[in-house]
């Protein structure tokens, strides 16, 4: 699992610090949504975590993490009802691991 | 050209906030729809460019009081991910003028807003 930062360098139109601004807010606000996402799915609230997961998901798109953005929209998909919650955690588990990877590359290549 | 724009996502509103002020608006941006009606009330704007999908007032209302309770002929630009078309059929409904889907094309955002601004 790694990360494509082409979308966000056409939208930054060649402004780096632009992208590191980006990459931060990242690497800074991601972990606190997916302690969240996690609790919630260990809590059974779907609403939550339907909910957390659509205001999350979009960050998925700017760090150019495409699979994770599909894991993502099962897990906000299958939390409209309820779900089968072994099949909910292993997808929240697995969004987890694979942005906690990305952000701690993201750290090390962007040097935050 | 003033534009305001509204959307929850703060890495989007950066976004879309660095791609207009890089073409040469002025840009004006904000949160959630509580503080687009704010705004509207203090300033004119020559374009909104709005999610639909934000919590407690969302891109319909702020729709619906520019249309109807401000009287605004401003172009409105929708912000709205594939597969919502039932919300965005309500949104031309309510006048608005446009629509780009998130993730957005920098450049196809670019085209639709310019075409409204001529």
């Amino acid at each position: 699992m790694n990360y494509n930062l082409s979308y966000l360098r056409e939208i930054s139109g060649g402004d780096e610090m632009f992208v590191k601004n980006i990459v931060t807010e990242f690497v800074t606000n991601a972990p606190k949504f997916l302690d969240q996402i996690h609790l919630a799915t260990t809590r059974a609230d779907w609403p939550l975590v339907r909910s957390l997961v659509h205001q999350f998901a979009p960050q998925l798109d700017f760090i150019g993490m495409n699979e994770t953005r599909f894991l993502a929209d099962q897990l906000e998909d299958l939390s409209k009802n309820t779900p089968d919650h072994h099949l909910a955690s292993e997808l929240a588990d697995r969004i987890l691991a694979d942005c906690n990877l990305v952000i701690e590359n993201l750290k090390a290549d962007f040097q935050i | 050209m003033k534009i305001l724009v509204c959307e929850d996502d703060a890495m989007t509103l950066m976004a879309l906030n660095h791609r207009l002020l890089q073409e040469g608006y002025e840009v004006v941006a904000v949160h959630d729809g509580a503080e687009a009606k704010q705004k509207l009330a203090e300033s004119q704007f020559d374009l909104l460019l709005t999610d639909l999908h934000m919590p407690l007032i969302d891109g319909l209302e702020l729709i619906r009081h520019v249309r109807n309770d401000l009287n605004l002929t401003i172009p409105i630009v929708m912000l709205t991910r594939i597969g919502a078309e039932d919300i965005v059929m309500k949104a031309f409904e309510l006048g608005a003028d446009d629509y780009v889907t998130k993730p957005f094309s920098p450049n196809e955002l670019s085209i639709r807003i310019k075409r409204l601004l001529k």
